[in-house]
């Protein structure tokens, strides 16, 4: 096993509901995501409006998360409970925070 | 002239606008209706999508030199009101940005003014005019324009809910 794959396989347990991840759902397919839910925040780009964020970090794959080349910033959409408990909610993904050979740090608003 | 109704004139001139505003979420310019039209509730459930409108006000500024004499006296404010408009297209998308930008805010100076007497906004205010727009400087988020239009309107001194034209 080479390196990158060893980073693969572990951001892949990292985000495992066996550890600190959820299911959440992403273009109708069901992935694993830590999700770190975040309190009411100003919308810098609006000023006057408020509105919650979430960074959610996923594996950088097509099939156990979301890969670097099939996001689609500003298009895509990430559905998840808010708050924990809560019926899941549609959110866009609003941003690409950082990603690498094993995971993907998003901004969802 | 007073008229008395039970509903705060300022609250009644953003629901016009409003639903001008709503305009737009139909073929009603062009061929990219936006997708809908938001006031934002105090949590913010709402989650930012391309072609969207958020509607929100300011606190409002007092123009004395519009104001009336008498007793009680008719108080003049002016209402700034941000129309902001939310672009945030596909990463895959060939339009120029601006072009999306151009047609967005075409839609919406054509829904808010296409009444008669529109700058009146139904009757409860005195006069309105666009302000200069703020282009949203993003860093990779949200981003688009913001078009303020200010609304003034004259109630009594006694009463938010008394129009006195």
């Amino acid at each position: 096993m080479t390196l990158r794959d060893a980073i693969l396989d572990d951001a892949t347990m990292l985000v495992s509901q066996n550890e600190f991840g959820e299911l959440i759902e992403y273009n109708g397919r069901e992935i694993e995501a830590i999700v770190f839910r975040e309190s009411l925040s100003v919308l810098a780009e609006d000023g006057d409006t408020v509105l919650p964020s979430w960074e959610i970090h996923v594996a950088n794959s097509s099939t156990l998360g979301i890969s670097s080349t099939e996001l689609d910033v500003g298009s895509d959409v990430l559905v998840f409970p808010p708050r924990e408990g809560q019926d899941p909610e549609e959110k866009t993904i609003v941003r690409l925070v950082g990603h690498d050979h094993g995971m993907l740090i998003l901004e969802c608003r | 002239m007073s008229v008395a109704v039970d509903i705060p004139i300022v609250e009644q001139i953003a629901e016009v606008l409003y639903a001008r505003l709503q305009l737009t979420t139909s073929n009603y310019y062009a061929d990219n209706p936006v997708v809908e039209v938001v006031r934002p509730t105090r949590h913010g459930v709402w989650t930012p999508k391309h072609q969207q409108i958020i509607l929100t006000q300011d606190a409002a500024i007092r123009e004395r030199t519009l104001d009336y004499p008498g007793n009680p006296p008719a108080l003049c404010w002016v209402t700034r009101f941000n129309i902001r408009c939310h672009v945030m297209p596909s990463e895959t998308e060939t339009d120029p940005y601006d072009r999306e930008l151009n047609y967005l805010l075409a839609g919406v100076h054509k829904s808010v003014t296409d009444a008669t007497n529109w700058e009146t906004f139904d009757g409860l205010s005195v006069h309105a005019e666009w302000s200069d727009q703020e282009r949203v400087v993003h860093d990779g988020g949200v981003s688009g324009i913001n078009q303020p239009i200010d609304i003034t309107y004259r109630v009594s001194e006694l009463s938010d809910y008394v129009l006195r034209l």
